[in-house]
């Protein structure tokens, strides 16, 4: 059975050295746009701008389009996807780096088992656990734990082999046990469906595993392979279920590049590298993560260099550091705002009007907004579907646009040639000032508009709450949920979405035809026009996308470029194993 | 003789007995009264559960948690953990309350003792100087040093020290705990506001003190300048001092919050702040009711050094 087996993986092997069109010669994707002149291992583009040197301190504008991650998805069905080839291991690991993280810590982090759909938990994942199929930045769904994987072409199994001698932590090996245990008790993100369309999972041998499908599971690598779901981040079983949750919390063990050591009370949480990580030896030997929730206080510590590297440098604050030689920044832009006509769909509205709503839409300085929100690093062309989940459509500068006079005309048009009082306007705490900005630029054409500031949880809870909410008049709303354009539409945009606040039937329909069709040829173009007809009607009309400037200091050795974004839906460094220290 | 001991022991009895049933109801009312109101911030539910999650999920959520048992089952399990110092589990730490309670206190304590010695060292001296020289320049700047110890907020006070020590000079370290130079900045930010009103209190008392015939009577004896000030006008400051000092201890444990914020101080303040952001009641239902009974030991044990000073205390009711 071994020599067959081997006989097979050589086989694979060869043909995938001669095969040319499978995702992981699809660099292209790794970048976008600017970002692909940012990877120095950038084997996409041949007109890809020179990466830019570590003496350069010039800000770049990293995009998600990492593209059509459903495309790659697709290209990898019925084809045996294979491990790249391991390279030498490298030194020995040396140096500290300190990370100064933007917000507050949890020992759940720890924990892939429960993750959120967000994507904050992944940076702490990347660094002490491992997937068996993960996103990096030279390969979408590129085998990591797993030597090889398979996506059947009817889509009713997914088969996956381990490499040879991987062990966690504490040395104990990992099994097909381990990765049939993570699977069954994930209740995280996305747990629903992967456990809905589970038939069963067969255990080959302790390297092999075969997910069986009750019914034809398109979007399984989709969920298992990238940051939308936990449920691929493997634990130690035996481990898990000796200590337990809480036990896992205080002291977890994983399979990835860095091992814990310890967390001081959930304010700086110390890694050290795992020597025995499959892939190589880890650049740096320690990693201190830093929460530092206040911005001014990560802007001096980084500045003092007592940090390597930081998180999220609000726009009000970029020039502090875009002005010192010592450090490198870069930006990414990721979700982004949309506007929200509560209730549009009563004849008594005014936002009932399309007219009204394209006025709105005309009405908005998405410039000026994302240079007060975001210094600039953020767009200001886009949807609300953010660019890079798959599925979506991309716009251009001919789509979104501030046409203020037409906007004027429209409301003329309309009937509201004074404009009329449109109630409050709640946008997401703490982005009153983006309120204030919108505000000022809907009075201008007429829809006078009152700010309503609430507390996080409150307004979770009503943008949650959907049509059982109790606002009124305009959210200002936002998710940073991974996932596709598809996810989108079900959650924010059907009848029966969780958080969805409107109900049309042309969505609605589609969308069903949407669940039920096997073909991915047609779920693109229903997708597509579903997105086409929330635009056409301005449902959404799309504020601006958040930026995230990172900062990083001198003492790294890697570009900023080549470290912050580099893997689809993921802002933050990575992949940390890669990161060295002077 | 003995009869007078007797008494006096009856009476200190009664007196501690007293403030020890005020404190127990006090206590009572104070964990009573959190949890009405965490209950008041809304459903943690929607904040433990994934965007676009199931009102399922969230009854699921509520089931584990709790939260759906009826309220005086909850009040009855609450008043069964205030009793055992057993507050269950965070609901976004997942650790147990109570050890992360116990993690971060010695850390604000410790700022919090800091930042009154750096309070009591600055205005006792202060506010001496400035009653001795009242009216002169002396007078003068001292009252400008309250002035601007009670006018500049203390983020202001915090984010300027970094700039200049950490950013500029790099003398001390930016964030953070560990050695000593990570309790100067937290604690001058801290201890700052509260040096001005002791600077305020010891000098107002000091000049009524200072005017009495008794500090007159002193100066007519020969006494030097420094002993009347020192041996006679100072202690007269004590009681009413000690009673600020106790007042601003419980303040600055609350006011420590922005400090800590700033200077990633592991400390109970930003501990509460996040637990009251994330909805999460074991946390924020442990740490009040924790720290409001060390809050009322600190008041009680205040109290009987004052009944042990001042035996007219004592006798009241």
């Amino acid at each position: 059975m071994k020599k067959f087996l081997a006989l097979f993986f050589a086989l694979t092997l060869l043909a995938s050295a001669c095969g040319s069109d499978d995702s992981s010669s699809s660099d292209s994707d790794s970048g976008g746009d600017v970002a692909a002149s940012t990877s120095d291992d950038s084997s996409s583009s041949d007109d890809a701008a020179p990466a830019p040197t570590t003496t350069e301190k010039e800000e770049e504008q990293l995009t998600f389009s990492k593209g059509e991650l459903k495309e790659e998805a697709a290209k990898v069905v019925g084809v045996t996807q294979v491990a790249d080839p391991l390279g030498p291991r490298g030194p020995e690991p040396r140096g500290t780096l300190d990370y100064g993280w933007h917000s507050s810590f949890s020992p759940k982090y720890f924990d892939p088992s429960g993750n959120p759909a967000a994507s904050s938990p992944y940076a702490t994942q990347y660094i002490i656990h491992d997937a068996m199929v993960k996103n990096t930045p030279t390969r979408n769904f590129a085998p990591s734990l797993a030597e090889e994987y398979t996506i059947a072409e009817d889509f009713m199994s997914a088969s996956f082999t381990l490499r040879e001698g991987l062990t966690f932590h504490d040395g104990t090996p990992i099994t097909t046990k381990d990765v049939e245990w993570t699977y069954m008790n994930y209740s995280g993100a996305s747990a629903q469906v992967l456990h809905d369309m589970l038939d069963r999972i067969e255990i080959v041998d302790e390297r092999t595993i075969i997910f069986h499908f009750n019914a034809p599971f398109l979007d399984f690598l989709l969920l298992y392979g990238t940051t939308s779901s936990g449920a691929g981040w493997i634990l130690p079983a035996d481990y898990y279920q000796e200590v337990g949750k809480e036990g896992f919390a205080e002291n977890p063990i994983g399979a990835g590049p860095f091992k814990f050591v310890k967390n001081d009370s959930n304010l700086k949480i110390t890694y050290e590298a795992f020597t025995d990580y499959w892939r190589k030896n880890p650049g740096v030997k320690t990693i201190n993560w830093h929460a530092i929730k206040d911005a001014a206080t990560r802007v001096a510590a980084i500045k003092s260099g007592e940090i390597d590297m930081a998180n999220v440098i609000p726009g009000t604050l970029l020039e502090a550091v875009r002005s010192d030689p010592n450090l490198q920044t870069i930006s990414s832009s990721n979700v982004s705002f949309w506007l929200e006509f509560i209730g549009y769909d009563d004849p008594d509205n005014p936002f009932n009007d399309i007219r009204v709503r394209e006025a709105a839409f005309l009405a908005l300085n998405r410039v000026a907004i994302n240079e007060m929100q975001s210094g600039g690093g953020g767009d200001s062309v886009g949807q609300w579907i953010p660019t890079g989940y798959n599925g979506v459509i991309d716009l251009t500068e001919d789509d979104v646009y501030q046409d203020v006079e037409r906007a004027k005309e429209l409301m003329v048009e309309a009937g509201y040639a004074d404009g009329f009082d449109g109630g409050q306007i709640t946008p997401l705490p703490n982005y009153f000032a983006m309120g204030e900005r919108i505000i000022s630029d809907l009075n201008e054409v007429g829809i006078r508009l009152t700010l309503n500031q609430m507390e996080r949880g409150a307004f979770l809870g009503e943008i949650n709450a959907g049509r059982d909410g109790t606002l009124t008049g305009v959210l200002v709303n936002i998710s940073g949920a991974g996932g596709d354009a598809a996810s989108r539409v079900r959650t924010f945009a059907t009848c029966d979405g969780s958080a969805s606040r409107i109900c049309d039937p042309f969505i609605d329909l589609a969308f069903d035809q949407y669940q039920t069709s096997t073909d991915p040829d047609e779920r693109t173009e229903l997708i597509e026009a579903i997105q086409r007809h929330i635009l056409d009607q301005h449902i959404f009309p799309y504020v601006y996308t958040v930026g995230h400037t990172m900062v990083q200091g001198m003492d790294v050795v890697e570009d900023a470029g080549e470290i912050w974004g580099q893997i689809p839906q993921y802002i933050y460094p990575g992949l940390w194993e890669d990161i060295h220290v002077k | 003789m003995f009869g007078i001991y007797i008494q006096r022991r009856k009476v200190i009895r009664a007196y501690f007995l007293r403030r020890l049933v005020y404190s127990a109801i006090t206590l009572f009312v104070l964990a009573t009264t959190i949890f009405g109101l965490v209950r008041l911030t809304g459903d943690p539910a929607i904040l433990l559960t994934p965007e676009g999650a199931t009102e399922l999920e969230r009854v699921q959520i509520r089931e584990d948690l709790g939260l759906n048992d009826a309220l005086p089952v909850q009040f009855a399990r609450f008043i069964r953990e205030v009793v055992t110092l057993d507050f269950g589990t965070s609901f976004h730490l997942g650790q147990s309350v109570t050890s992360v309670y116990f993690d971060r206190l010695p850390n604000s304590i410790l700022l919090v003792t800091v930042a009154m010695a750096f309070s009591l060292a600055l205005g006792i001296p202060a506010g001496i100087i400035s009653a001795v020289y009242n009216g002169r320049w002396m007078d003068f700047a001292a009252k400008g040093l309250a002035l601007t110890g009670m006018s500049i907020p203390g983020f202001v006070m915090a984010l300027t020290m970094m700039f200049f020590f950490s950013v500029k000079f790099s003398w001390l370290p930016t964030f953070g705990i560990g050695t000593w130079k990570h309790l100067v900045m937290p604690g001058i930010a801290l201890g700052w506001y509260f040096a001005a009103s002791t600077l305020r209190l010891v000098r107002s008392t000091m000049l009524d003190v200072l005017s009495s015939d008794y500090v007159k009577l002193a100066r007519l004896k020969g006494m030097t300048e420094q002993r009347v000030i020192m041996r006679h006008a100072f202690a007269n400051v004590l009681i009413p001092l000690i009673s600020l000092t106790g007042v601003n201890f419980v303040v600055m444990i609350n006011a420590a919050t922005i400090v800590e914020v700033i200077f990633v101080w592991p400390g109970l303040g930003s501990l509460l702040l996040e637990a009251v952001g994330e909805r999460d009641f074991p946390l924020v239902q442990g740490i009040v009711v924790m720290s409001g009974t060390l809050i009322i030991i600190t008041n009680f044990l205040i109290d009987l050094f004052y009944a042990w000073v001042d035996p007219r205390i004592r006798l009241t009711r």
